[in-house]
């Protein structure tokens, strides 16, 4: 019945709506808390590090780091299905060092509750060996990638992801490097493709935070058009993470025609929301007493008119202006303070989404005998 | 199997009915607040409500809800004012502005018509990149779409009480 597309893959937006208590959240929590000072990220690691440990499997190629001591550490936060959140660095990554020393340590402080973990990123290495790694590894699950400011953890859900969601990641990831670059320097990151590179593999100094960038076959290596076509590539991925989400845009091709769709989808729900909330404004004020428990509890879908009750605050309306009582959300049944009913009401405010079945079906069942029985009554 | 499906489907419908229940919950508040006065319309209210409630429950994560959080106490003036800026400014500045970057302009002119033109339409958008701009533009979008069939549902819900009341008052 409902045109819109559901799409429930990769959007961050989604996982906040739906499930707050699992650990990408958490994250999330954390890094609102800790926004000024990205580096404490750590901190965030300090005290999620039984489960960081989970995430973290062990290492496929064990390089594990010793003594990089106070490298700077930092780590982007990947959302579930592999989008990453906004908070992209805009400076130098420090991927490739990751993925020279697989190192894991803070910057702050030296002492960190997970220890040491050996960290895959999938941002290339110049062995090939790792690349193969890291491909496959994309597919486990975690690794973590050390950017500047950021936070990388792939959670496990990232087994689940589809191949094509971790090439995006691994194509986005990749280009986050890139763009986070100043200076490049010739290097490997493009595992994946096919393109052959006649480029020197060349390594980056570790203090200054290069960026490896293998220019593709016949492509200039100039610095300024590296960096256009990893800003391009990264453009062009989210376009097509874009195009999934609007319908109706697979089949089109082409930047413009392609933005035009998504502007057109954001009016038409920009316009639908305007709508609904004038019909919202229509209805609004007479309107006080709601029962959401039924259809706002998610273990069984249920038909919206159930549990719907007939409201006495239309009642209320006409003698008085409708006086709204405090909803009390968790739970607690009370009676309807009416005035000039002479019928009391017993309304459910409570519409938290875990209901217990029994007091739901109650209530539902009630209030639809209310109806009736008002009228009757008069 | 089953259970997938089901999972998936419990997990979409308890998105947009959370944020049914805390939409819910923040009209009844706008409304109890209501009381002394109003100098915007009720439903311009309502969708600014609704607005809010949905960058609530992005829990600050995107730029589009921190910038709706952002702008809570601008009137329906500031956009109007907003809005003459955008007309007033010329398309060529910009264009030149992004031009001159070390990057270049890799944009045809039509391409950043569209891609300001998005800008705009995305709460606090002018001021991101592209890539950002597409990614919050797909957040945004997935969040529009929770919001319109929250909204629905509630809007059903309360049309569909409005004909046995009146006939309870009959």
């Amino acid at each position: 019945m409902d045109s819109l597309p559901e799409s429930s893959t990769s959007i961050p937006f989604a996982q906040g709506v739906s499930e707050p208590f699992h650990f990408g959240e958490e994250i999330r929590g954390f890094s609102s808390e800790n926004h000024l000072d990205s580096s404490s990220f750590t901190a965030l690691l300090g005290l999620q590090s039984s489960e960081a440990l989970v995430l973290l499997h062990p290492p496929i190629s064990g390089q594990n780091i010793s003594g990089k001591g106070n490298s700077g550490q930092n780590y982007s936060t990947v959302l579930n299905h592999g989008e990453v959140s906004t908070t992209l660095p805009a400076n130098a990554s420090l991927v490739e060092r990751a993925a020279k020393y697989s190192v894991f340590a803070t910057k702050a402080e030296s002492d960190i509750a997970p220890g040491s973990f050996s960290i895959e990123s999938n941002s290339g290495d110049t062995s090939g060996k790792f690349a193969g790694d890291s491909d496959s590894q994309s597919k486990e699950g975690s690794y973590v990638a050390v950017d500047d400011r950021t936070v990388t953890i792939c959670s496990r859900e990232k087994q689940t992801m589809k191949r094509k969601e971790a090439d995006q990641l691994k194509a986005f990831e990749r280009l986050l490097q890139v763009k986070a670059g100043t200076k490049k320097s010739k290097g490997d990151v493009e595992n994946g493709r096919g393109a052959g590179s006649d480029e020197n593999v060349t390594r980056s100094p570790e203090k200054p935070a290069y960026v490896h960038v293998r220019a593709r076959r016949g492509q200039a290596t100039d610095s300024h058009s590296l960096a256009e076509r990893a800003r391009r590539e990264k453009i062009n991925a989210r376009m097509k993470l874009l195009q999934e989400l609007v319908p109706g845009c697979n089949k089109i091709s082409g930047t413009a025609l392609v933005l035009d769709e998504i502007i057109n989808h954001v009016q038409y729900l920009q316009r639908q929301v305007e709508f609904l909330s004038m019909r919202l404004a229509a209805v609004h004020p007479r309107v006080v007493d709601f029962n959401f428990d039924s259809f706002l509890s998610s273990e069984p879908f249920q038909p919206f008119s159930l549990g719907l009750t007939a409201s006495n605050g239309v009642m209320a309306a006409r003698a008085e202006e409708p006086a709204w009582s405090p909803v009390q959300v968790n739970g607690v049944q009370r009676p309807w303070p009416t005035a000039t009913c002479a019928n009391q009401y017993e309304g459910t405010h409570s519409f938290s989404v875990p209901q217990n079945p029994p007091p739901s079906l109650a209530n539902s069942g009630t209030p639809s005998l209310r109806p009736n029985q008002l009228k009757m009554e008069l | 199997m089953a259970v997938e499906p089901k999972k998936k489907i419990n997990q979409s419908q308890l998105q947009w009915k959370t944020y049914a229940s805390k939409l819910v919950e923040a009209l009844r508040h706008v409304r109890k607040r209501n009381g002394n006065s109003s100098k915007i319309s009720p439903s311009r209210q309502i969708r600014e409500t609704a607005d809010r409630t949905l960058a609530i429950a992005a829990k600050g994560r995107t730029r589009w809800s921190r910038a709706i959080l952002a702008s809570r106490r601008s009137t329906t003036l500031k956009k109007v004012k907003r809005a003459g800026l955008y007309r007033l400014r010329k398309p060529a500045h910009t264009k030149l502005v992004r031009a001159t970057k070390r990057s270049s302009e890799n944009k045809t002119p039509a391409i950043e018509r569209r891609v300001l033109a998005l800008g705009r339409l995305i709460p606090g958008g002018r001021k991101m990149g592209l890539p950002v701009l597409l990614e919050e533009a797909g957040d945004y979008i997935s969040a529009l779409e929770i919001q319109v069939k929250a909204m629905r549902a509630i809007a059903e819900l309360i049309g569909s009480a409005q004909p046995s009341d009146r006939q309870e008052m009959q």
